[in-house]
This record gives structure tokens, C-alpha cells and sequence, in this order.
């Protein structure tokens, strides 16, 4: 396909560089004449240095062609008029960022059709319903879903005490069949596609697919008791803070905010109802023990300092927090994070490339989920008719299921379904593929005919 | 799948007598037996396949409610037995509160997809908490069983 985004920040450049590997045809422009020298070098794309509001500019980017635009720019504004153009230019899907809900949320006084997006991506949005999801399940630490939510991929990280630690997935499932299946083990540095013969150990983080209802049954697994989520403290009046905050105050009794700049605490204590706006900081280790930061189920550092949230988050674990999560803008802090004790990283950017590529990918491809610290993806595919993947039992095609990849789940009457060697897959049937970037390929081969 | 149909007579006991997590899970297995649908001779197996797997994490899922379940080779179709206490059992439940209701399931080893069905559809169904409390209400077997028909023609079409 082809497709032009524009904004080469964050979003912008993974987008390419994903996209790219994908073998779609994609150009890219940047305003910042330096940036867009920097990302021509390094991606597998046109890239062009120019104004994304200029019909020239997008011309010349090939707009007349594309039949896909993605505005990922800093700028409301001007991601609104790269869509208006792309609507002029008959260009098929158009995605956008925006951030202000004055422009995209209920009250606003311009409609979809005006607005000539498909798809509006709020990163702040998508961060705090991860965050949401993630605060409410104890242990969680990533959390995805699939075939319209039936299907839950998430993160676990495995505690001292876990009734499955120490046992090999084979005892497991003698016990437990069918219930879930554990698709990764990251435990150090090294990530591990497990078989039967695999031992879950104390401190690994297991990635798990399970139908959503199974999730409590899958947390007695790990833990022997779940507290009920009261009070959640957050760091940070930033979008992010004050959104996560107005979510929770509907849903639990104590809400904290914390927020060292007065104007901010201001501006927060007006949006909010019956969350407690504190105007202070929380490297602070005074204002934690008054705040009581130990009977915290949750604490979010969500301030724009990647050093400051960690460092808060230290403190927050400490002092008892019992679940900490942290806002990192640098990807490459988020394995460091973890590694450090901290529960969970939450990239606002990264969440929002992950939804942007579900919208991208079309045909038999359903939605991704990309786990850049495993380099691995979860995958939900369609096969189609005559793909070898369809009509023989699994155990015959384990010799073309590259090391590295496993059939995780099949969608079957609305029901996730977990494959066993004599399982045999129909065509149209939802299949979710979990695999590393180097397996991927040889697995969705399995999914076209001729492969 | 419906609840009803894997739900025998003299499948539902309104009045659990035990408070304690294998008492209640052996008074449920008799009552299957009683009703034909496990073999009395299997029956200290099915226990211990239904205890083992409670070793492996508490089915009490919470809110009350508890899921006990396993496979066995000694079951030949999916059945479930229903019980309801009066006085709460320690189930050693996920949020640590005492259970009332209680649905038991036992399938065969090779029945996967009916397996998982059963226990998705009693998962969404108890997190009904009006449902869970007109259960715990209910006034006596034939009460549940309605109850639990009911939940049948509801959820069984979403």
C-alpha cells in the first residue's frame, strides 16, 4: 500500500521504519530540515524535508497516489489540514493525531466529516486505558487484546510464592488444560518461545494468552491473594495525570495527584472532583509517608521526566507502593526500567504506533502487537482458503513452524480455542500468532497459498 | 452450551453443610455421583484431580464465587454440580472473602473447546453481582434451577 505520513517525531519514524519492513511504499515529511536529513538517512523511505500543510509539498510526497495518509505531526492543526487535503486528493483512509479533546471529543463543535479523519489517535487516550487496565489487574504489566477483546495478551510478572513456580508448562497443563497459553518467558535477558519441558521460575515475566474471562482463575496461579485497588497516587498534573486521575475518581475512593508547579495543581484541582490535588513533589520522601504512599495499590509517575519518574517510582516501591508504573518518552529506558524493580513502562508513542499498525494492516491481517522488549509480535491472522496452515492437523506442519514462533489461539464459534497437534484450522477461521521478529515471516507464510 | 443441560437432577444442593474448601468439593462430587453422572468407584480420583488443580491456585475467583474444576478420565460428557452455602465456606478465595456459590465442573480429557466454554460462560455470568445475589437468595433448588435457566436464554444468545 501506499501511504504517506507525516511527522517524522516518535510515532512518525517507527511507523516508517515498521511499514517499510512491511514492504509498503511509504513517504515521510518533516518540517525540521535536520530531522528529515537524519531519518532519510537511516530509514527505508522517501523522506522529504518541507510543510505538511503545503499541497506542493504533499504532492511532491506523492499524495495523488496514496491511498493512505497518517498526520502524526506535534500539531493538532496541522494534522487536521494534512487530512483535509488528503480528502481533496481522494485519498481512502486518513489518520490522525489528535490530542485536544476540544477538537475530537464529545462536546466538539466539529463533527467526523469535517474533520475528514478516520481515525483520530489520541496517545494519551490509548496510555490511560492501558493504564486503566494494567492498575486493575494486579501483576499485570502489559496488557493487549484481541479478536474484539475476547482474547487478553498480558504480562505477568511471577512473585516469590506463585503456586506455578518451579513447575514445567507440561505439569501445568496436566492440571490446568487448555486454559491459557504462556507464549513467552522473559527472565534476564533472555526471552524464551517455551515448550512443555520449560520451567516457570520465580522473577520471570510470563507473557500469557487467555480468553478474558479466565484471567482471574490465571491470577490465583501466580498470586494467593488479590487486593482490592482503593488508593492509586499519581505524579505528574500532565494530560496524562489529570486524565488517568478522572478516570479513577469515578471508579475508586482515594485518589492522589501530586504536582510540584502550583499553576499545574491549579489547573488540575479545577478539572477534578474527588481527586486530593497535592502541590508537591514526590522525589520527596516526607510527602510520600503523609500521603501514605504504602497503602497505595497503585502509583504512576506521569510527569514529563523520564529520571524523575523512575526515581519517584524507586521511592514509591520503597515505601510500599504496591504496584508502580512509569511514563518513559525513551523507549530504551523501558527494559532498564523493568529490570530495576519497577513494575511497568507505559510509552504514550509507542501504544499509539501499535493501534496506528491495526488500522494499517488490512486483509488477513487482523492486529499486531508488538512487544519491543521480547522483539516479538503478537499477531491475529486470517488464512486464507487454500493456505497450508488450513485443513491438516497442527502436529503435521510442526516441522515448517519455525523455532520462535507458536499457533497460540484459534477463534472458533467465538470462542478462543488453544491448538493442540491434532487440531485442524479452517479457513477463515481467527488465528492469533505469537512469534519473534525473525520467526514472523515463515509463520504467516503458513497463512497464504503458494507459500 | 447450556447450564441447564449440564446441570443433572439432584445436580443442585441449596444447603451446603461443610464450611471448608475440600468438604464442600467432596459434598458437590457425591451429589454427581448420586445422580449417576460420576462413577462412585471414580470418585477419590475426581477429588484429587479437583484438589490438585485448587493446589495450583484457588478457583475462588471472587465476589463469592468459586469455579472448582478438572478433567478426568473417569467423565465421559462435561457436567456440573451446583451449591449454594448459607454460612460462607473458606475457599481461600483471591479476595480473601468467604464463598456462597459454588458451580463444580468435570469433563473428559479430551473434551477442550465444551471445557472452556463452560467455565467462560459461568465466569461472565457471575459477574452479574445482582445474578450471584439472587442466587445466594434463592429459596430453594428448584429457585436456582430457574435462575440458572433463565441465565441460559439470556447470555446463551449474546
Amino acid at each position: 500500500m501506499r501511504i504517506l505520513i507525516v511527522g517524522g517525531g516518535a510515532v512518525g519514524s517507527n511507523l516508517v521504519e515498521q511499514l517499510a519492513a512491511e514492504k509498503h511504499d511509504v513517504s515521510l515529511v518533516d518540517s525540521r530540515e535536520e530531522v528529515a536529513k537524519a531519518l532519510g538517512g537511516k530509514l527505508d523511505a522517501q523522506v522529504l524535508h518541507g510543510n505538511g500543510g503545503s499541497p506542493q509539498v504533499l504532492e511532491e510526497a506523492g499524495i495523488r497516489e496514496a491511498e493512505m495518509t497518517i498526520a502524526v505531526t506535534d500539531s493538532d492543526e496541522l494534522n487536521m489540514i494534512v487530512s483535509l487535503l488528503g480528502r481533496n486528493y481522494g485519498v481512502k483512509t486518513r489518520i490522525a493525531r489528535i490530542r485536544n479533546p476540544e477538537y475530537s471529543g464529545p462536546s466538539s463543535k466539529l463533527g467526523r466529516e469535517q474533520l475528514a479523519i478516520d481515525h483520530i489517535i489520541n496517545p494519551e487516550v490509548i496510555a490511560i486505558e492501558t493504564m486503566e487496565k494494567l492498575i486493575f489487574t494486579a501483576g499485570a504489566t502489559e496488557v493487549a487484546d484481541f479478536a474484539g477483546q475476547k482474547v487478553l495478551l498480558m504480562g505477568f510478572l511471577v512473585p516469590k510464592d506463585a503456586p506455578i513456580a518451579g513447575r514445567t508448562l507440561q505439569s501445568i497443563s496436566e492440571i490446568v488444560p487448555d486454559q491459557f497459553l504462556i507464549v513467552a518467558i522473559h527472565r534476564g535477558s533472555e526471552v524464551i518461545i517455551p515448550r512443555g519441558g520449560d520451567r516457570i521460575e520465580e522473577d520471570d515475566r510470563i507473557y500469557v494468552l487467555m480468553p478474558q474471562e479466565i484471567l482471574p482463575l490465571f491470577q490465583a496461579q501466580l498470586y494467593r491473594r488479590v487486593e482490592k485497588v482503593r488508593k492509586v497516587v499519581i505524579f505528574g498534573a500532565t494530560r496524562l495525570g489529570i486524565g488517568l486521575a478522572q478516570r479513577l475518581e469515578g471508579r475508586l475512593g482515594d485518589v492522589v495527584l501530586v504536582d510540584p508547579d502550583a499553576a499545574r495543581c491549579n489547573d488540575a484541582a479545577e478539572r477534578l472532583n474527588k481527586t486530593t490535588v497535592l502541590h508537591g513533589s514526590a522525589l520527596d520522601p516526607d510527602l510520600l509517608a503523609e500521603i501514605r504512599i504504602g497503602n497505595a495499590q497503585a502509583y504512576c509517575a506521569l510527569t514529563e521526566d523520564d529520571a524523575a519518574n523512575v526515581m519517584s517510582a524507586l521511592l514509591a516501591k520503597d515505601h510500599g507502593a504496591t504496584k508502580t508504573i512509569v511514563n518513559l518518552a525513551e523507549p530504551d529506558f523501558v527494559p532498564i526500567a523493568e529490570r530495576i524493580g519497577l513494575d511497568a513502562a507505559i510509552n504514550p508513542r509507542l501504544l499509539a504506533v501499535n493501534v496506528i499498525l491495526r488500522y494499517v494492516r488490512s486483509g488477513r491481517i487482523l492486529s499486531v502487537f508488538h512487544l519491543e522488549e521480547l522483539k516479538a509480535e503478537a499477531v491475529e491472522l486470517v488464512p486464507s482458503t487454500r493456505a497450508p496452515l488450513v485443513g491438516v492437523p497442527l502436529a503435521q506442519l510442526a516441522g515448517r513452524i519455525p523455532q520462535g514462533a507458536l499457533v497460540g489461539a484459534v477463534m472458533r464459534e467465538g470462542q478462543m480455542l488453544i491448538p493442540r497437534g491434532d487440531t485442524v484450522i479452517a479457513p477463515n477461521e481467527r488465528v492469533i500468532v505469537f512469534a519473534t521478529e525473525k520467526a514472523l515471516p515463515d509463520v504467516q507464510r503458513l497463512f497464504v497459498e503458494n507459500a | 452450551m447450556k447450564l441447564g443441560d449440564i446441570i443433572p437432577d439432584g445436580g443442585i444442593l441449596d444447603d451446603l453443610q461443610a464450611t471448608e474448601k475440600e468438604p464442600v468439593i467432596r459434598e458437590l462430587v457425591a451429589a454427581l455421583v448420586k445422580t449417576g453422572r460420576v462413577a462412585d468407584s471414580a470418585s477419590a480420583k475426581v477429588l484429587k484431580a479437583l484438589m490438585d488443580r485448587e493446589e495450583l491456585g484457588s478457583t475462588g475467583i471472587g465476589s463469592g464465587v468459586a469455579v472448582p474444576h478438572a478433567k478426568h478420565d473417569a467423565i465421559t460428557d462435561l457436567v456440573c454440580a451446583f451449591g449454594r452455602s448459607k454460612k460462607g465456606i473458606n475457599f481461600d478465595a483471591l479476595d480473601g472473602e468467604p464463598v456462597q456459590v459454588v458451580f463444580l465442573l468435570l469433563s473428559s480429557k479430551s473434551a477442550s473447546g465444551s471445557h472452556l466454554e463452560a467455565l467462560a460462560f459461568i465466569s461472565r455470568l457471575v459477574r452479574d453481582e445482582k445474578f450471584v445475589k439472587f442466587l445466594r437468595e434463592a429459596k430453594d433448588a428448584a429457585d436456582i434451577r430457574d435462575l440458572l435457566n433463565e441465565a441460559d436464554e439470556t447470555l446463551g444468545k449474546s
